[in-house]
């Protein structure tokens, strides 16, 4: 299948998972504390030397769309597109020794598992902090700002791998 | 042009990503209500920082009014003060009231400048003869004895200030009146000696001193200074007598010159008697 069709698949599914299913788990009192976030992962599945125009577009359109269901105006569009800006910099940190191929893709097999969690890691770190700063938006809480941003990693990390072992994402 | 492009193409993703999340923050302030009141209410907290900055240093600038102003109305107050005037009345009048004729008269002047470190010590001011100031007349700080104008022309007067080895101001002591004759010495700025005060005359540490009544060059009582220290020279007809001054040189700014109004009358009489 062309892998545009197959990208615009996973961004689909995954925004859906997100609007219908995790943001409607009733938290109680401890959504104040943290939130579950999946569709990042369709972002982070991009071929990893995209120019910055085309990834840092693609972000901010899907956080605009996320953000219409949340009805959050411009948070989750903000925080798409300071992880997609700060991607290229973790994927220069990481690259193996040998080097990427043409065009490479997060690729699981090529890369390997470890590679692929660090990956994700730094950049859902950069996500859920941006996101947290943003939805505090108050300089004088920002203590609760980084609280927040550390639960909500500790969450969404898991829950974002998920999808990625079920489906096998990333492995040909 | 070329640099330009290549640096705009080189750094698009940067560019691209400072609009966005401009474009972002202003998504979240304009449709959040939260977001929008915290930008409203921070905006507000800058410019009224700044605009009481800018007022504060307005208020500055108008010292300079509110300084002078301040310095007419002190000049007024000394003016209606009891010894500015030459009191008419007899013993056998009742009434006294109506017929005060003003004796002194204060004009308002600023230090524009001043010495305390020389020999012989004078001030300019920025008041001359066509203001009212004469030669001889006396000066005053704030309450207290400055000097003794020396020079006028238009504009201007200079005054040899009481640190001036020339100076000879008529001095008594408030409580006896024993009077006697203080000078500078030439070492400390604000130590004046007083001398020919007899040695009969009981004096103790903080006595007050001021001026004479004897004097056309200054009201009377007007405060001098203290008395720091004193001692009887063995064999000695007189006193000893260091007085503390109360004007302090180093930092006068605005003095009231005396206008003498009846010193002509005076002194033409007394110079025909000594002929």
């Amino acid at each position: 299948m062309n892998p545009t069709v197959i990208h615009l698949i996973r961004f689909t599914a995954l925004i859906l998972v997100q609007v219908l299913i995790l943001k409607n788990i009733e938290l109680g009192s401890y959504a104040y504390y943290f939130k579950i976030w999946i569709y990042p992962l369709a972002l982070l599945m991009l071929p990893l030397r995209l120019p910055a125009g085309i990834t840092l577009t693609i972000a901010f359109v899907t956080g605009v769309v996320v953000d219409m269901f949340y009805d959050s105006a411009g948070m989750h569009a903000g925080a798409c597109v300071a992880m997609m800006f700060f991607r290229p910099l973790f994927v220069n940190i990481l690259e193996p020794r040998g080097g990427y191929d043409n065009n490479p893709l997060p690729n699981r097999t090529k890369l390997g598992t470890p590679w692929f969690l660090q990956y994700v890691a730094l950049c859902l770190a950069i996500f859920v902090v941006v996101y947290s700063l943003y939805e505090t938006f108050l300089f004088e809480k920002i203590n609760m700002a980084f609280i927040k941003a550390v639960f909500t990693y500790l969450v969404s990390f898991p829950v974002i791998l998920l999808p990625v072992f079920i489906f096998n994402l990333g492995r040909k | 042009m070329n640099n330009l492009i290549n640096f705009l193409v080189r750094f698009h993703g940067f560019f691209l990503f400072t609009f966005l999340e401009v474009a972002a923050v202003y998504l979240m302030v304009n449709y959040n209500d939260f977001h929008g009141n915290v930008y409203f209410h921070s905006s507000n907290v800058v410019s009224g920082f700044f605009t009481k900055k800018q007022d504060d240093i307005g208020d500055y600038f108008k010292l300079r009014e509110i300084n002078d102003s301040l310095a007419n109305a002190y000049n007024e107050y000394l003016n209606r003060q009891p010894n500015t005037y030459y009191n008419h009345a007899i013993e056998s009048q009742i009434v006294e009231d109506t017929l005060l004729e003003k004796r002194y008269n204060y004009i308002s002047a600023k230090v524009i400048s001043n010495t305390t470190n020389h020999p012989n010590n004078t001030m300019t001011l920025d008041r001359g003869n066509q203001h009212g100031i004469v030669a001889d007349a006396g000066v005053v700080s704030n309450g207290s004895v400055a000097g003794i104008v020396l020079k006028t022309s238009k504009n201007y007067s200079v005054v040899m200030s009481l640190l001036h080895r020339d100076v000879r101001v008529n001095a008594k002591f408030k409580k006896h009146n024993y009077f006697g004759s203080l000078a500078w010495k030439g070492n400390n700025p604000r130590i004046m000696a007083l001398e020919n005060i007899p040695k009969h005359a009981r004096i103790a540490v903080g006595d007050t001193i001021v001026t004479n009544n004897f004097s056309d060059i200054f009201p009377a009582n007007i405060m001098i200074g203290i008395v720091a220290k004193h001692e009887l020279p063995p064999g000695s007809n007189y006193h000893n007598i260091n007085v503390q001054l109360t004007t302090d040189f180093s930092n006068i700014q605005y003095v009231n010159v005396v206008e003498s109004l009846m010193r002509d009358e005076r002194r033409a009489l007394e110079e025909s008697v000594s002929k």
